[in-house]
C-alpha cells in the first residue's frame, strides 16, 4: 500500500503509540515465572501520541510545538521509523535525515574522524561517498583541530556542530531536526538556518522541534502543537503559536 | 521483496566493516602480543589439556587415527567459535541499544557483525591449527590429504548455525537478560556433549551416545576432523542432517527476530 498524492511527503495516518509503563518491568525469566505464578503480571499502559493524524507537503517547513513530554519525540521517531507505531501507519516518500538527539550514532571513545565516517555507515552512505564528502564536512563544521581527538573532550556545541555536519551533507528529502540547534552558538546557529534554508529552496521537507518560539516562528511554514499525545492545534504559525504562547 | 533485502543489506555493509574493524581495534589494541596471541591461546591450552588429557583417558592415537593434539585442537576451534559468536551476539541488540533508539538501522546487523568477528578470530586460529599439523606431518605421524582445502564447508555451516541461534539468543535477551547466565550453563553442559577431549566410540554403549548424536556440533567437528586431518569426504548423512539443521535453525531465528524487533525499542 502506498500512499498516492504527489507532493505529500509525510502522512502520519491515525497513529497511536503505547507504551508499557508498569514501575517494575520485568526483565528476566526468573521474575516473569515468579510474577506468573502470583498472578501480578499487570501491563499499565501509557498513551503517549493518540490518533495523531498529519500531513506534511513536500518542501515545507513543519514545526511541532508543546511542552515537555507532549510526545514530539515520540512522533518524530515514528516517523524515522525508529519506533513502530501502536496502531496506524505512516507513510513516507524520500531519504530522511534524522537529527534527533545529539550525536546518534556517535561513539564518544573515537575520534571525530572514526565518528563521521561511523556516522556516514549508520546513515547508510557508502564509504566512497563519505571518502568524497569528509572534507566538506569538517570544513562545515569547523572543527579541523579537534579532527583526531576524541569525542568525550567535545563541548555539546562541538558535537553537535559535527552531527549536523554528517546528517546535511547529502541533501535529503526530508530533515529531522529535534532541539539540536539551540546548543550551537548563534554563529553556528545561523550557518545551519542558512544550509535549511538552502535545504527548503532545493525542496527539502524539514520537520522541526524546538522550544524557542523565535525560531520556530522565523523558519516554519505550518506548526502543529502537541498536548498530551493530542494534536491540539494545526495550522499556520502565526495563528498557532499566538495561541499556544498565550495558553 | 527478496530484492529490497538485499538492497538493503548492501547499502549497510560499510557500517557492518566498520564495527568489525572497531571489535578488531579494541579487541587487540591493548594486548601485548596483539593479533599473535590470537594462535598463541589455542596452542598453549591444547598442551595443557593434552599433557591432561591424554593420560588420563589413555585415548590411543590409532583409535582416533590422528595425535591426541590434533584431535583436541581441531574440535575446540569449532565449539570456541560457536561459543564466542552466540555469547557476544546475544549481547549485540542490548548493547546497541543507544543507537537502535535514535537511528534507523536493520537490527540483524548487529549479530551478524559478532558472528563475523568470531568467524576472523577462528580463521586466525585455524593457523595455529595448521601448524600443529605441520609439526605432526613433520613428525610423520600425519599426512596431509587435498581434501584440507574443503575445511571451509564445516567452518561455513557453524557459521550459518551460530547466526541462527545468535538472532534466538538475542532476541530472548532483549525481553529476560538472565538468559545470559543460562547460557552459560549451557555452554559449559554442551562442550561436555561434543567429543573434543574424548572420541565418540567411547560412549557407543552408554546412555548418552544419541544425546552426542543429536548435537549438530558433532558432526561440525567429526566433518573438520575428516577434512583436515584423516582426508576423508564427510559422508552424506552427515551433511544432510547439518544442511537441515542450519536451515531449520536459521529460518526459526530470522522468524522470531523479524517478529519480535519491532518491540526491542520498547524494553532496552
Ligand atoms: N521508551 C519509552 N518507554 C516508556 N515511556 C516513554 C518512552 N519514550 C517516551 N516515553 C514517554 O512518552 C512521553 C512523550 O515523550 P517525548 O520524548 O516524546 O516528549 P517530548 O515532547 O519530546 O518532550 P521534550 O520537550 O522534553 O523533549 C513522555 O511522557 C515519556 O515519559
Ligand atoms: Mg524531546
Amino acid at each position: 500500500m502506498e500512499y498516492k498524492n504527489d507532493d505529500v511527503a509525510v502522512f502520519v495516518d491515525n497513529v497511536s503509540i503505547h507504551f508499557n509503563m508498569s514501575s517494575e518491568r520485568i526483565t528476566s525469566l526468573k521474575e516473569y515465572f515468579i510474577k506468573l505464578v502470583k498472578r501480578q503480571l499487570f501491563y499499565k499502559k501509557f498513551i503517549a501520541l493518540e490518533n495523531v493524524n498529519i500531513k506534511i507537503k513536500k518542501g515545507q517547513v513543519y514545526g511541532i510545538v508543546g511542552l515537555n513530554g507532549s510526545g514530539k519525540s515520540t512522533l518524530l521517531k515514528v516517523i524515522c521509523g525508529i519506533l513502530k507505531p501502536t496502531y496506524g501507519e505512516v507513510f513516507v516518500k524520500g531519504k530522511i535525515s534524522p537529527l534527533i538527539e545529539l550525536g546518534a550514532g556517535f561513539n564518544m571513545e573515537l575520534t571525530a574522524r572514526e565518528n563521521i565516517f561511523l556516522n556516514g555507515a549508520v546513515l547508510g552512505y557508502s564509504k566512497k561517498f563519505m571518502n568524497e564528502k569528509f572534507d566538506e564536512i569538517v570544513e562545515f563544521s569547523e572543527m579541523e583541530k579537534f579532527l583526531d581527538v576524541p569525542m568525550k573532550n567535545y563541548s555539546s556545541g562541538m558535537v553537535a556542530r559535527v552531527a549536523f555536519s554528517v546528517a546535511t551533507v547529502v541533501k535529503p528529502d526530508i530533515l529531522i531536526v529535534d532541539e539540536i540547534l539551540s546548543v550551537g552558538d548563534f554563529r553556528f546557529q545561523e550557518k545551519c538556518n542558512e544550509r535549511i534554508k538552502e535545504m527548503m529552496k532545493g525542496k527539502t521537507t524539514v520537520i522541526l522541534v524546538s522550544h524557542q518560539m523565535e525560531q520556530i516562528e522565523k523558519m516554519c511554514d505550518n506548526v502543529l502543537w502537541l498536548d498530551h499525545g493530542h494534536v491540539k492545534m494545526v495550522g499556520k504559525t502565526r495563528e498557532v503559536c499566538e495561541v499556544y504562547k498565550n495558553s | 521483496m527478496v530484492k529490497k533485502y538485499i538492497q538493503n543489506f548492501i547499502k549497510y555493509t560499510p557500517l557492518l566493516f566498520l564495527l568489525t574493524s572497531r571489535d578488531f581495534k579494541l579487541k587487540y589494541r591493548r594486548s601485548f602480543l596483539g593479533v599473535l596471541w590470537s594462535m598463541l591461546n589455542p596452542l598453549l591450552i591444547m598442551v595443557v589439556v593434552t599433557s591432561v588429557f591424554s593420560v588420563l583417558l589413555k585415548v590411543k592415537a590409532s583409535d582416533i587415527g590422528m595425535p591426541f593434539a590434533v584431535f583436541y585442537i581441531t574440535g575446540s576451534l569449532i565449539f570456541n567459535f560457536f561459543s564466542e559468536a552466540t555469547s557476544s551476539s546475544m549481547t549485540a541488540v542490548v548493547s546497541n541499544a543507544s543507537l537502535i533508539q535514535k537511528v534507523y538501522l536493520p537490527k540483524y546487523i548487529f549479530i551478524f557483525e559478532k558472528c563475523a568477528f568470531s568467524l576472523i578470530n577462528m580463521l586466525l586460529s585455524a593457523i595455529a591449527v595448521l601448524f600443529v599439523l605441520l609439526y605432526y606431518v613433520i613428525k610423520g605421524e600425519v599426512t596431509v590429504h587435498i581434501t584440507i582445502f574443503l575445511i571451509f564447508i564445516p567452518m561455513f555451516l557453524t557459521f550459518l548455525f551460530s547466526i541462527g541461534v545468535g538472532l534466538i539468543l538475542s532476541t530472548l535477551t532483549v525481553f529476560f537478560r538472565d538468559i545470559v547466565h543460562i547460557w552459560g550453563v549451557i555452554l559449559t553442559i554442551w562442550l561436555y556433549l561434543t567429543p573434543i577431549v574424548y572420541p565418540i566410540e567411547i560412549l557407543k554403549s552408554s546412555k548418552i551416545d544419541w544425546v552426542v548424536r543429536l548435537n549438530p556440533l558433532y558432526y561440525f567437528v567429526d566433518d573438520l576432523r575428516s577434512l583436515m586431518v584423516l582426508g576423508e569426504f564427510p559422508c552424506l548423512d552427515h551433511l544432510l542432517i547439518e544442511g537441515v539443521v542450519c536451515f531449520f535453525v536459521l529460518v526459526f531465528g530470522v522468524f522470531l527476530f523479524k517478529k519480535a524487533q519491532d518491540k526491542f525499542i520498547l524494553h532496552i
